[in-house]
Parts: structure tokens; sequence; C-alpha cells
């Protein structure tokens, strides 16, 4: 792989909102495969050899793959929030995000407190601390998304997505319609479409770390059968569930 | 193998440890600092409690234990000397009501609750054999 990823320890992670602290930086040309992850990345981009040009980026809510093409020299630095907690950082509803992002001056535009982040820095060690320090101060600034709220995106995520949405609903004393609506505010996902995510994100899981077999993961990760998780991989991955890309297997905690 | 643990994932394990101690009369045998993992004083078999989310950390997937959800299939049994103080006990302390005391054929006293969680607890008397 041309790029190496690398999350901050948790003990560095300034708030309980912030899923990871990551890093990344390319030695040599080459693509790397971004999956769908449900998630939303505020990252800085600039080149290693000269933390001055700083691009800011809002990855957006996809639900497609997509190839990112490396150069030497690029480098990343990024942080990702659980779901959630990204429209309490950013100050924005995810459900204004188009689905392919925002960058440089459209994303300073509609979240002019990120113009600072861009400044120059003297090195990207530099970089990372005063995007740590920015992030801490945004979390001070804001509350915390309600107890309800957190027990619903836990829900999602310790069922794998196997929860229809009106269990979901339900079982929080929310309507349907309701949940849509929120949900759609904090990820800028419909539900249905994120239990897909989150279940193609667990069979990936159990076949490239639990060393399951295609036909046991399908069955555990609460596929019809071994077919639909096919296609789920297609749709999502972009490859096959007996041929998985070595993809970067992201963490993800609710 | 010896029967170690049973763990019950939930939302909040601070939250559920301290509910068990005043609802069921239970002692804290170990809380970990990150909030992740506790248990309680149960002799030789453990009952402990652990951040559902660390499901997925582990691999697998769960249906989250709620109040408003069908109960898991699956009881927490307490002997008692008393079941009825206990039953009231555990009510008048986060508990919702399942089933009262009741004395059943086989010469026992059964009740049931739902704990915090939505998980059901039995509070029974000692069988008379």
């Amino acid at each position: 792989m041309p790029a190496r990823y690398c999350e901050l320890p948790d003990s560095m992670i300034p708030d309980a909102g912030i899923e990871a602290i990551w890093h990344s930086r390319s030695d040599r040309a080459g693509t790397y495969r971004v999956l769908p992850d449900g998630r939303c990345d505020l990252i800085l981009r600039y080149a290693f050899d000269a933390p001055f040009k700083i691009e800011a980026v809002l990855s957006g809510p996809t639900s497609q793959f997509y190839d990112l093409d490396l150069l030497p020299g690029m480098a990343f630095v990024g942080a990702r929030f659980k779901p959630g907690h990204a429209p309490r950082f950013l100050g924005m509803s995810l459900a204004q995000l188009p689905p392919e992002g925002l960058r440089g001056p459209a994303l300073i535009q509609a979240l002019p407190w990120l113009q600072a982040l861009t400044a120059p820095a003297t090195s990207p060690e530099r970089l990372l601390t005063r995007f740590g320090a920015h992030l801490a101060e945004r979390a001070q600034a804001t509350p915390p998304p309600p107890q309800k709220i957190l027990a619903i995106a836990a829900a999602f995520h310790v069922s794998a997505g196997r929860m229809a949405l009106e269990d979901l609903a339900r079982v929080h004393r929310v309507s349907s319609r309701q949940l849509t609506r929120n949900w759609r505010h904090l990820t800028g996902f419909a539900p249905k479409t994120y239990c897909m995510i989150l279940q193609f994100q667990r069979a990936l899981r159990l076949i490239t770390k639990s060393g399951l077999s295609p036909a046991a993961a399908a069955y555990e990760a609460g596929y019809a059968d071994q077919p639909h998780m096919t296609r789920a991989f297609h749709r999502f991955g972009g490859f096959s569930p007996a041929r998985p890309m070595p993809v970067t297997l992201v963490t993800m905690r609710s | 193998m010896r029967f170690g643990y049973t763990i019950i994932y939930v939302p909040d394990v601070r939250a559920t440890l301290a509910h068990y101690q005043r609802a069921f009369g239970l002692a804290e045998r170990f809380f970990h600092e990150s909030g992740t993992y506790a248990e309680l004083e149960t002799g030789a078999t453990v009952l402990a409690f652990a951040a559902e989310d660390l499901a997925e950390l582990h691999g697998f997937a769960l249906r989250p234990n709620r109040p408003a959800d069908l109960a898991a299939g699956v009881e927490i049994a307490f002997i008692s000397a008393d079941p009825d103080h206990d039953y009231a006990r555990a009510l008048s302390n986060g508990a919702t009501a399942l089933s009262p005391p009741k004395d059943m054929p086989w010469g026992q006293r059964v009740s049931y609750v739902r704990d915090m969680n939505g998980c059901i607890v039995e509070i029974c008397s000692e069988i008379k054999g």
C-alpha cells in the first residue's frame, strides 16, 4: 500500500466524541481505496516536506467507495467523529453536506472556523498538535449529544446494522420518521443505507480479521444469503468477498 | 472447564453497577477506570457488566439491551432469604415489575423484574429440597 496510515493512541484523543485522530503519508505514487464507513472525517491535506499549503477537506456521507490518487510527499491529518458527534464539532448539519463532501474555499466558506487550521505550520508534528488543540476547544464549546441520541447511535453499531428501522425507533421511543430525520442530520445518511454500510464493514472484518469463510461471514453478518453479501461487497467495496482488497480497516466505535 | 462469568453488555457500566448495588444489594468487586467493565461480588461465578460498544471491537454483534425492547432470552436469578422484601427493594431502585412474588408448586417463592437495561432478573427463595 502506498500510504502509511496511523491512528493516535486513545490517550491522545481530546474528547469522547472523536473516534480517531489519524495521520497518513504516502512516499510513492499509487491509489488508495477508501471504503464507505458511515463516518465523517475532517482532513487537512498538505505536502509532507513543506507543511505550508494546507487544504481542509470534509469527507461527505457517501455510500460509494472511491480511489484516491496518491503522489509522493502527500500527507494527511484527520479526525474521524463518532456517529452522532460530527454536527457538534463542525457546527453544521450533515444533512446539508453533499455526498462528495466539501473542500478548500467552499469548505472554509461553510465553516469559517476552519480557516485557522489551514494557516502555515512549522512542521507536521506542529500541525497535528494544533489540530488536536482546536478540536479540544470545539469539544468544550458544545454540549455532548443527548443520552437518547447516544443510545440510538450505539444501537446501530452494537447490532451491526441488523436491527430494522422500526425496531430501532420503537425501542428508543421515537417514531421512524423522527429517527430518519435525526439520523440524516447527524450522519447525512438514511438509516437503511447506514445499516447496509455497517453490515458490509462487519462482514469484511469477519472475513479478513476473524478468518471466517465467506459463507460463515454472510450468515453471521445477517445477509439473506451469500449472493446478497457478494452484491454488497461489490457495491460498497468494489471487490468480491472471496478476494478482498488489502484496504485499511479503520477503527470503528460507537 | 468451569463456569466463570456471566457478562451483560450494557450502555452504561457505571450506572448499571450502581443500579445492581442498590436494587439487589450486591457489592462491587471491580470497576475498570475506563468505565468499560465492572464485576459484582458474587462468589466463584462472576456477574459482570461490559460496555456494549466493546462488542464491535471484539467482532460480534448484539441486540442491545434496552428496557423498551423485547427482553433478551436469558435471565439472572438471585436466591433470596426474603423474596418479598428484595422484590420491593428492586422496584424502589429502578427495576420494573414483571411478576410479583408467587409460591410455585415445587416449593419456591418466585418473582421477576426487569433491570434498568431491560434484562430479566429473577428473585426467588431457595428450593426446599
